[in-house]
């Protein structure tokens, strides 16, 4: 089941917009090697759920996935042809607002050639632009 | 251990702000140099600039110490604190404490896993808990690496800070109970579920203010 917060202080949230650079969250924390936004943006946790089933099914179990990220934000949206006002629509869906450097996936326990290919065709299915990534070196 | 880099710096133009500041940092950047600062010792902090090769050889030997020739002066460093931008390609600032040899300090060693896990075979993965420990020796003694052992290892083992090997002189700061290594069974491949397919199943459920029960009372 995709993923959605528990427990919520709002139900619904305005827009917003996605500025600046991610601080936080923005290198390979857990894994080895990472998938990382280089745009900002918006991932439905349907993309994300499609993102770790399919990096699952590359890696044929073995190895281990982290998702780094979390849909906490609400997006909704009218049904079609209806009049304007009565205020605001219905929860569509779930999404995580990811900023450039946010590092989405990770994963850990497979060699670099597997992980590249799992998270290759992770990067298929998101909406933004990613690049892979590894561990920072330690000096 | 490995040996100290040799690192050929500039001091910052004392002219514009103390040669500190963003935007003198900002421009330092775009000629090619990484800013960085020196302290410790209850000395002055000097501010530096360092070329990006040096930085880029500092990361290849993957050491952590230097020695910083300052024109006129040299300086035993450790590289305390490292800067990355936001989409961790380049180093924008490093921070230098002065060290002596023989000074006990305390610093972040990783891990080194060698050999063959025959647990990943029988149907395990390898999972690494912990990438880095803290290690407490002398500033002389730090090793780049520690090694770990894993040929040993089946499914449902690990190692433990307890079982770590450490090379002479070389202490670790952690609890020795604590999990470095161990070997997982791996998991299923899964399907795609039916909540995934569209519909939200179910909506989160929302957190009451506590007033209203104070205002009953």
């Amino acid at each position: 089941m995709a993923m959605m917060p528990k427990r919520v202080k709002y139900r619904k949230s305005q827009k917003g917009r996605v500025k600046g650079n991610a601080t936080r969250g923005n290198y390979v924390a857990f894994g080895e090697f990472g998938l990382q936004a280089l745009e900002p943006g918006r991932i439905s946790a349907q993309t994300i759920e499609a993102g770790r089933v399919v990096a699952s099914q590359t890696v044929k179990g073995g190895g281990k996935l982290y998702i780094r990220i979390f849909p906490h934000k609400s997006v909704t949206s009218i049904p079609a042809e209806t009049r304007m006002g009565k205020g605001k629509g219905e929860i569509e869906y779930w999404a995580a607002v990811v900023k450039p450097g946010t590092v989405l996936f990770e994963i850990a326990g497979v060699s670099e050639e597997a992980a590249r290919a799992a998270l290759a065709r992770v990067a298929h299915k998101l909406p933004v632009h990613c690049r892979f990534v590894t561990r920072r070196p330690t000096i | 251990m490995a040996e100290a880099v040799k690192i050929k710096v500039e001091s910052r133009d004392p002219a514009k702000n103390k040669g500190t500041g963003s935007r003198v940092a900002r421009k330092l950047r775009a000629q090619g140099k990484v800013p960085a600062v020196i302290y410790g010792h209850k000395q002055a902090v000097v501010p530096i600039a360092l070329s990006r090769d040096a930085v880029h050889e500092l990361i290849k030997k993957a050491t952590h110490f230097a020695e910083l020739d300052l024109g006129g002066s040299t300086e035993t460093v450790l590289v305390r604190d490292v800067q990355w931008d936001h989409l961790g390609k380049e180093i924008i600032h490093l921070d230098f404490a002065r060290v002596s040899a023989e000074e006990s300090i305390e610093t972040e060693v990783r891990l080194d896993l060698r050999g063959y896990v025959p647990g990943a075979v029988a149907g395990g993965v390898l999972e690494v808990v912990v990438h880095t420990v803290p290690v407490i020796c002398s500033a002389s003694a730090i090793p780049d690496a520690i090694k770990v052992d894993v040929s040993h290892l089946q499914l449902g083992h690990g190692i433990h800070v307890r079982d770590l090997v450490l090379p002479e002189g070389v202490k670790v700061d952690a609890d020795p109970e604590l999990l470095l290594v161990h070997i997982v069974a791996r998991a299923a491949t899964p399907e795609p579920t039916a909540g995934a397919a569209g519909e939200a199943a179910t909506q989160p459920e929302v957190i009451k203010p506590e007033r209203k029960e104070k205002e009953k009372e």
